[in-house]
């Protein structure tokens, strides 16, 4: 279509709803105790009592992995495909729907191993949605295998010597992508970072892409270890145009103004270092948006059938 | 007179405001027709409606009859149906419709104000339709009279969610019947108007518009049309006379007046005599409001203060404090004694 | 000149007293136009067969294509161009063999020849320009080509093609297919009115200049060919009193897409199914409809299901090693009850097979390529109108059942080009799948009823449908469920609705007596060649019936009973099956052709094959020899 088609039938309507936290509750979290994705979907149930989003006109659509279940505990809409495959559906739903709010939920195996392809692709389509990389560094559903992002020497069940290879880095391979157009890191442990980003992701009009360092207590307890314990390790970008949490000053001193919008910069800072960055790295909104290229009038059942009929006449005996 | 260079302007500028606006009719004639074939009583629908609906593929290989028992939904009420039945008539006429649905001409002395309040409260009466079949889809439609839900609706009974949609309009009229008070009602949600100025006009007419959502642009050619077009939000237009000033205020490009004024053009020439009952010193007023808002924050305030000797418009406090008060100032200096 | 042999076709043939010259009077023709690849002899082909059409006849033309996109010139492997069928009645397949080829060089011809694709005494104008080639390599070869052509009763016509163009153009390799068009014309009596026009509309995007060349260049032929030939081809043309539309199977499917009111064409580029999206990339967007070319297959069927998903009529195309990838996919649409459209153009499997070549070895796949249970829909068109009609029908069932519907077609009806009574739209087809009304309070998002399986659909932005669609064992709350009972009755849901829609089907129609010695049954693009043979063996007094299933899943009822009235059921497929007298092949390991297997499992009757896998459509003549062979074998079932 996309034609700009948005139905008039509820227009007419007056809607005096306000939505609480609880209007956005879904099914209980199934997620172990002490995992990352609980605090993930406060700030998301957060984010969208604060943006009042209609729960009927919101999609959450995931892949298969632990953070995938994400949409079952959620009270709107949701889509809970295939390994790998949730944004080719987002794709599809936002193509055709622009007027919903789309969010994507993808585990690590699910972004950066079997959907890697449609990742690439995801962002220089820019469709506007908000695609979270819910980031453990392992696959966890299946019980410990080793994930692209998983670090260089981190045993797994698949890997019980270590891994062999370097961990991927799913922040600088989709600032590589042409036409990226947002792209974040944050953490689940520190609320107040993990909701401004989500919010400024949200508010982004193109595919904002955010990685949200998450502890996964079972099978890489260790990995976020460090930055959790000592804050040192952090270093906030921070920036008018990205995110700046003076509160968060106190507790987190290391800091560098990053620009949003030097993408240079955004891919200097991307580098692995000692350092986690969180913070927005690149933020564009002058990219185009793929699903604004394809928007298209909607012609009415007679009108096609006119033009259908004229197209016949060029192929009439 | 489609061969007339400014209405043709005007209409490739609404362009996609009118697309937007008619697809959303359309997307709603067709889930309309999709409820009236799926509510009609298999009876009345007969095999040959499931004929129609399976196509010729499925002639001799699909039993109708038998399908028809998966088709249907619970039949509705005829009398309900027959409401709908009306509501998309409406639909489908607005659907079909060219775009002198989107324009109209104001006869020399008539009122701006009543003429774009009729044509919207015409246009209305697609909405009123919409919300009719909403209520039938929704199973809130009662078996009564709907007579009154079908008429024109004015454009004050238009949700907010309405307006965001509302069909852009393109007003030819005399310069002396611009009387910008007639449109203030009518800046809100989506609405986009744009007119063309025949004859004289004063020099800054759609200065009395600017407020800080609204988008406001005089023009003599495209200039600004395109984003016009693309403002989310109220916006007004006026193809001008030569003479008349040219400038844009687009909400879009900052919290500062200022930074949103954009003027390109100040007229050379005073205004001489007066226009649609504007005297000669009501003109260089408006002119000199226009400037004075375009001006840095210094000068504005202190221009302000030439044009205005009023002392409720002493600027103080927050930017957009002053902003919104120079607003509110500016809206009681305009004429609008038409508004009605 | 050489002009030994009888002429060819069906029918008998008079002199005109007034021309002196010998006029053939038949009622069908073959002819054929072929040529190194890229040298316009498909877009002769393709005019000529359009012309053919719309002066009455009945034509079925197809695609002459070589396997790879730019094969070294003069090879016999290389041969590009169109063969057309046409004949006073209606045509329904391609034929057995060609009666008049014009090929341009002798190389693409013996490919032809060694192909057995002409008739005994087929007439060939031949480009005579190799014949005194400067390339010694070059002259020695026409001269064996010749030879070997020499060994069959053709009548070979030596043409001067480079020689006649050259009057005309610099460089007659992009021309002379115009020339050919010439001769044809002449030979067979076109309108030249007619292909002026049709020449107009092949090149409507190029410039008068190339369309006033083109014209000039056919003129020249048919003036060379009137001056040079001594004899002419009448095939009487009878105007239908039905408007009648002319075009490709893959244009068919692309326009009964628009005609169903889809709106979002979701695909990945593979032959021989991108054509369909070529035709749709052209106009869709004037439809207010997107052709969206994903990142892969998988990306294409998954953005599909997305868009069905959020309420809009979306469909997939794509040919076997994209129905491959797009497996997952499909499963997950009939567990989530999204409904969908999947094309998918057959081609020669597995693995990647005969790219351009006609194959219906997909079937099996189509139904059961999913893991786990999922039963969906199979239609398979067996026209060129059907791959129109399909569609719209393919949507409704898609939407009623909300499941999946494949519709398969193959490389044959994607190219093959044929008249068919203009289709009446209907604006009924284009509506809305959903409105977006609110959901009534403790109504489940699948309120499956008990008796059918079906539930009402329910789409993002109805008020308290809220729910999320999973892939994952669920209950009518779309739940995950993983308990016995939940399972359990999601599959039985989902599988009864596969049997409430087989209980609105018709039995299929036997073509010829309702009982007898031999049914053969076939499916998909054979069906014009299947009722041929059957007519000619019935001609021969054998009793022979057929029966096409349009229907693949579910199958349509009273099967065994049609079965039950025929000594012998054979199907007739384009897919793999081992001979029974093959080496090793017993009755208990012989692997069958892919509907027989599936009619043995249906029906419990001992269905039997025939099938090949040419990469060719089949011959009517073929299948009447395995008709005759099967009958000679014995009846009993």
């Amino acid at each position: 279509m996309t034609h700009y088609g948005c139905s008039l039938l509820s227009c007419g309507v007056i809607d005096e709803r306000t939505f609480e936290m609880d209007d956005y509750q879904g099914a209980v979290a199934r997620w172990c105790p002490g995992c990352g994705d609980h605090s993930i979907l406060t700030a998301v149930q957060r984010l969208l009592e604060e943006e009042q989003l209609k729960p009927e006109e919101t999609v959450f659509v995931s892949g298969i992995g632990c953070s995938s279940r994400f949409p079952h505990y959620l009270n709107t809409y949701g889509f809970h495909g295939l390994h790998g495959r949730a944004l080719p559906v987002a794709t599809g739903v936002k193509l055709e729907r622009p007027e919903l709010n789309v969010f994507v939920v993808m585990g690590d195996g699910d972004c950066c191993s079997i959907g890697a392809g449609h990742w690439i692709h995801a962002t220089r389509y820019n469709v506007d949605m908000v695609a979270l990389l819910l980031d453990n560094n392992m696959y966890g559903l299946t019980k410990g295998q080793t994930s692209p992002t998983t670090p260089l020497h981190f045993p797994s069940n698949t890997q019980p010597r270590g891994t062999y290879l370097e961990a991927l880095n799913p922040v600088q391979a989709t600032l590589g992508v042409t036409n990226a157009s947002f792209v974040a890191q944050t953490a689940e442990w520190i609320p107040a970072h993990l909701y401004e980003t989500l919010k400024a992701a949200y508010h982004h009009k193109g595919f904002s892409f955010v990685r949200i360092l998450q502890r996964c207590p079972v099978y890489t307890a260790s990995v976020y270890d460090e930055a959790v314990r000592k804050p040192d390790v952090i270093e906030m970008m921070v920036h008018d145009d990205g995110i700046y949490l003076p509160d968060l000053d106190q507790i987190y001193k290391q800091k560098i103004v990053h620009n949003p919008k030097d993408i240079d910069g955004a891919r200097r800072l991307a580098e692995v270092t000692e350092r986690v960055r969180l913070g927005v790295f690149y933020r564009n909104e002058a990219l185009p948006r793929y699903e604004d290229l394809r928007r298209l009038p909607a012609h009415t059942a007679e009108e096609r059938v006119r033009l259908l009929s004229e197209e016949l006449d060029r192929y009439a005996v | 007179m489609p061969s007339d260079p400014r209405i043709e302007l005007a209409l490739r500028a609404v362009a996609a405001p009118i697309d937007r606006y008619r697809s959303a009719v359309v997307t709603t004639v067709e889930e309309v027709r999709g409820y009236l074939a799926s509510h009609r009583s298999p009876t009345e629908s007969g095999d040959g409606n499931t004929a129609a609906r399976l196509g010729a593929f499925a002639a001799g290989r699909i039993d109708y009859a038998r399908f028809a028992t998966l088709l249907t939904e619970a039949p509705d009420d005829p009398e309900r149906l027959r409401k709908v039945e009306k509501a998309f008539d409406i639909l489908r006429v607005i659907a079909a419709g060219d775009e002198d649905l989107f324009k109209i001409k104001v006869k020399g002395g008539a009122r701006l104000g009543a003429a774009v309040a009729k044509r919207l409260a015409e246009m209305g009466r697609g909405f009123a339709a919409a919300r009719v079949a909403g209520m039938a889809t929704a199973g809130s439609l009662n078996s009564g009279s709907a007579e009154e839900l079908l008429a024109p609706m004015a454009f004050e009974r238009w949700s907010a969610a309405e307006r965001r949609l509302a069909p852009p309009l393109v007003v030819e009229l005399e310069g002396a019947d611009l009387h910008a008070g007639d449109l203030v009602e009518f800046m809100d949600g989506n609405v986009k108007i744009l007119l063309l100025v025949n004859g004289e006009s004063t020099p800054a007419p759609l200065a009395p518009l600017i407020t800080p959502g609204t988008f406001v642009l005089q023009t003599g050619d495209d200039t600004g049309l395109g984003r016009f077009a693309e403002h989310e939000g109220p916006a007004v237009a006026a193809l001008v006379p030569e003479d008349a000033a040219r400038f844009i205020h687009d909400p879009a490009r900052g919290a500062n007046l200022w930074d949103r004024i954009e003027i390109y053009h100040a007229p050379e020439k005073e205004p001489r005599r007066s226009v649609g009952g504007r005297s000669v010193s009501q003109q260089k007023q408006e002119l000199q409001q226009l400037l004075a808002m375009g001006k840095a924050p210094v000068e504005a305030a202190a221009s302000v203060a030439d044009a205005a000797p009023v002392t409720a418009v002493a600027p103080s406090g927050p930017v957009s404090n002053q902003v919104d008060k120079l607003a509110a100032w500016l809206l009681s200096q305009a004429d609008l004694e038409n508004i009605g | 000149m050489a002009t030994k042999s009888k002429t060819a076709g069906k029918g008998t043939r008079k002199r005109a007293k007034d021309e002196g010259r010998e006029i053939i009077r038949v009622s069908e023709h073959t002819a054929e136009i072929v040529s190194d690849s890229g040298e316009g002899a498909q877009k002769c082909g393709q005019i000529f067969g359009a012309v053919c059409a719309k002066m009455g006849n009945g034509a079925w033309t197809v695609e002459i294509i070589p396997a790879e996109i730019q094969p070294p010139p003069r090879s016999k492997a290389g041969g590009s161009g169109n063969r057309v069928r046409f004949g006073t009645e209606r045509i329904t397949n391609w034929g057995d063999a060609t009666n008049l080829v014009v090929a341009f060089n002798e190389q693409v011809l013996l490919g032809r020849h060694e192909l057995d694709a002409l008739a005994d005494d087929a007439i060939i104008l031949l480009e005579n320009m190799w014949a005194t080639h400067p390339d010694p390599d070059i002259q020695q070869q026409w001269k064996e080509a010749l030879e070997a052509l020499s060994t069959r009763n053709y009548r070979i016509i030596e043409v001067p093609m480079e020689e006649e163009c050259l009057k005309i153009v610099e460089d007659p390799r992009r021309g002379k297919n115009m020339f050919a068009l010439g001769l044809f014309a002449f030979i067979y009596d076109r309108d030249l009115e007619l292909i002026r026009a049709q020449i107009a509309h092949q090149f409507r995007k190029k410039s008068e200049e190339v369309y006033a060349r083109n014209v000039l260049l056919m003129e020249a032929g048919y003036a060379w060919a009137d001056a040079n030939l001594d004899f002419r081809i009448e095939i009487p043309t009878v105007k239908s009193d039905q408007p009648m539309v002319v075009m490709n199977g893959n244009e068919a499917i692309g326009m009964g897409a628009v005609a169903a009111g889809m709106e979002l064409c979701s695909m990945y580029p593979i032959t021989p199914a991108t054509s369909a999206s070529h035709y749709l990339s052209d106009v869709f967007d004037k439809f207010g409809g997107v052709v969206h070319q994903a990142e892969d297959e998988i990306a294409a069927v998954g953005v599909a299901i997305g868009a069905s998903y959020a309420g809009k009529v979306a469909f997939t195309i794509t040919s076997g090693p994209g129905l491959s990838l797009k497996q997952e996919f499909l499963g997950l649409a009939v567990m989530v009850e999204v409904p969908l459209v999947v094309v998918d153009v057959q081609r020669g499997g597995p693995s990647t097979g005969l790219p351009t070549k006609v194959e219906q070895s997909d079937l099996l796949a189509a139904m059961f390529g999913q893991h786990g249970d999922a039963p969906h829909v199979v239609l398979a068109p067996a026209t060129i109108e059907e791959c129109f009609h399909s569609m719209v029908t393919a949507r409704r069932i898609a939407e009623t059942f909300r499941t999946v519907v494949m519709v398969l077609t193959d490389a044959n009806l994607a190219t093959g080009v044929q008249p068919f009574p203009r289709p009446e739209l209907d604006p009924r087809w284009q509506q809305a799948p959903v409105s977006l009304s609110p959901i009534p309070e403790g109504k489940p998002a699948y309120d499956w009823d008990p008796r059918t399986g079906l539930s009402s659909r329910r789409v993002p932005g109805q008020k308290d449908g809220m729910h999320t669609a999973t892939g994952l064992a669920h209950n009518e709350w779309s739940k995950v469920a993983y308990d016995p009972e939940s399972h359990e009755r999601g599959c039985r849901m989902r599988s009864r609705k596969i049997a409430v829609l087989q209980h609105t089907l018709r039995a299929p129609e036997v073509y010829g007596e309702e009982s007898g010695d031999l049914l053969v049954v076939g499916w998909g693009s054979t069906k014009g060649a299947i009722e041929e043979a059957v007519d000619r063996a019935r001609a021969q007094g054998l009793s022979v019936s057929s029966c096409h299933l349009t229907f693949l899943s579910p199958l349509q009822p009273g099967l065994k009973e049609i079965f039950r009235r025929f000594e012998r059921v054979m199907t007739v497929e384009i897919n793999y099956s081992d001979e029974p007298h093959d080496p090793f092949i017993t009755d208990e390991n012989r692997r069958r052709a892919q509907l027989c297997l599936l009619l043995r499992a249906h029906t419990l009757v001992d269905v039997d094959c025939w099938s090949r896998v040419p990469g060719q459509p089949l011959r009517p003549g073929f299948i009447l020899n395995a008709i005759r062979e099967r009958l000679a074998m014995g009846v009993g079932v």
